[in-house]
């Protein structure tokens, strides 16, 4: 009665926090996800193929957003959080944000933290600058995104990079031990002559305890930043979601 | 003999489970209280980062506009201040005043078509409009890590840990107003 009690909270909890994030950040489709609708279909074939050979020969995720409107954030602010939510890139930060917020106007890319080193936030600068020109400014969204992906793409070459992993929890050892004492204690207690084993009372109380025990802690540290379950418990099928990438707000912008 | 050693046995489960939660606590607050500090050395990471660049912006504008000493000297002595800062009061006090000369370097160097026009210019001037986003990412972090922390150390059971073990509340970092206003290149 109990336990059901605690897990209907969790479960609440859980669709909570997922509605909070659902209602600010769309869930990813893909690594192209053209939510304003501006991409052409050859530059959104280009897109595909570039980001696809990124993952698969390098282990580099580049994410390809656009959006009507960054609002309630400032553009800039906006890809950082969104690069945050998603946790676009590998185990070794190795993901890339290219943000386009129609209204805003806005160009912006971010850089995880793996790729800082490679694309330094001039030399982003300096491709934003020559997408705005020769595309942006004529409202070519769709080709100046693939300029972007393509000019990237050139300047990672030979970068490597280990793809998404399994990474094991810490906290289910901690919980191993503590469960595998009670064990030990139930057992003591069951090898005590004057509580012969399937007597009532003792063994049943102590088991609820270990019950009880186990279930509290395990499910709030299992859900902060575990973005590989986020990503595969969303709705919308296909997309497995990003390996957990960080970055923290390298990259450069423009308006157009 | 049996009772005593049946209450001994549950005595023993009490303290075990007691003995383990306080462990648990502590070793929680122990990992809060790494990110809090963690993310403040991120925090002075920044800082001194954007120090750096913007030693080297004004280096590449005195090749333009070499007689606009005055804007130079107030940014060597507000970037030394914040160099030789300690406490976080200080580094914000220093960050502050390096802000606003910034911001006149920045509107001297609009009357420098050439200047403007520079390569390295421009990629310093990206370079630093990243950086003051790493600093307003690096400044969030660092305060949602002390929201979390003052929280816990205020709620029960954890409160009695925090006690226990002398752990004090931290303090937000406040931006300075013009820290908030990222530089941008127009064009």
């Amino acid at each position: 009665m109990r336990k059901r009690a605690g897990s209907l909270l969790g479960l609440a909890l859980v669709l909570i926090v997922a509605q909070v994030v659902l209602a600010q950040f769309p869930a990813p489709q893909g690594y192209v996800n053209d939510f304003a609708q501006v991409i052409d279909r050859r530059s959104l074939a280009e897109l595909e193929v570039i980001t696809e050979q990124l993952k698969k020969e390098q282990g580099i995720e580049l994410a390809v957003v656009t959006i009507q409107t960054t609002a309630p954030y400032d553009p800039t602010e906006y890809r950082t959080r969104l690069f945050e939510e998603w946790g676009i890139g590998g185990p070794e930060d190795s993901g890339l944000l290219i943000l386009l917020a129609v209204d805003e106007r806005a160009i912006e890319v971010e850089t995880g933290y793996g790729l800082e080193g490679a694309l330094p936030d001039g030399k982003v600068g300096a491709y934003l600058d020559q997408a705005v020109s020769r595309y942006f400014a004529q409202n070519q969204f769709g080709p100046g995104l693939s300029f972007l992906a393509q000019a990237f793409q050139r300047e990672l070459a030979g970068e490597e990079f280990a793809s998404a992993e399994e990474r094991g929890s810490e906290s289910a050892g901690d919980w191993l031990i503590a469960l595998g004492i009670f064990i030990l204690i139930v057992i003591l207690l069951r090898r005590s002559r004057f509580y012969p084993p399937g007597s009532g009372g003792m063994g049943g109380g102590i088991g609820g305890g270990s019950g009880r025990g186990g279930r509290t802690i395990i499910v709030p540290t299992s859900f902060p930043r575990s973005t590989g379950g986020l990503g595969g418990g969303r709705p919308g099928g296909g997309f497995g979601g990003f390996g957990g990438g960080r970055s923290g707000g390298g990259g450069a912008g423009r308006r157009f | 003999m049996k009772k005593w050693a049946v209450g001994l046995l549950v005595i023993g489960l009490i303290v075990l489970v007691i003995g383990m939660g306080i462990v648990r606590s502590y070793n929680s607050l122990i990992d809060l209280e790494t990110a809090v500090d963690s993310s403040w050395a991120e925090v002075e990471n920044q800082l001194q980062r954007r120090a750096d660049l913007i030693y080297n912006l004004v280096e590449t504008v005195k090749g333009y506009a070499s007689h606009e000493e005055r804007v130079f000297t107030e940014i060597a002595e507000a970037r030394s201040r914040l160099l030789a800062a300690q406490s976080p009061a200080d580094q914000m006090a220093a960050n502050s005043s390096l802000d606003s000369a910034l911001g006149r370097l920045l509107a001297i160097s609009e009357a420098y078509p050439e200047l403007k026009a520079d390569a390295s210019f421009i990629r310093l001037q990206d370079e630093l409009a990243g950086t003051e986003n790493r600093i307003a990412t690096a400044r969030r972090r660092y305060n949602d890590a002390v929201e979390v922390w003052n929280r816990t150390i205020r709620r029960f059971p954890t409160v009695v840990i925090a006690n226990m073990f002398g752990k004090e509340a931290r303090a937000f970092f406040q931006a300075s107003a013009g820290a908030q206003e990222v530089p941008r290149v127009g064009f």
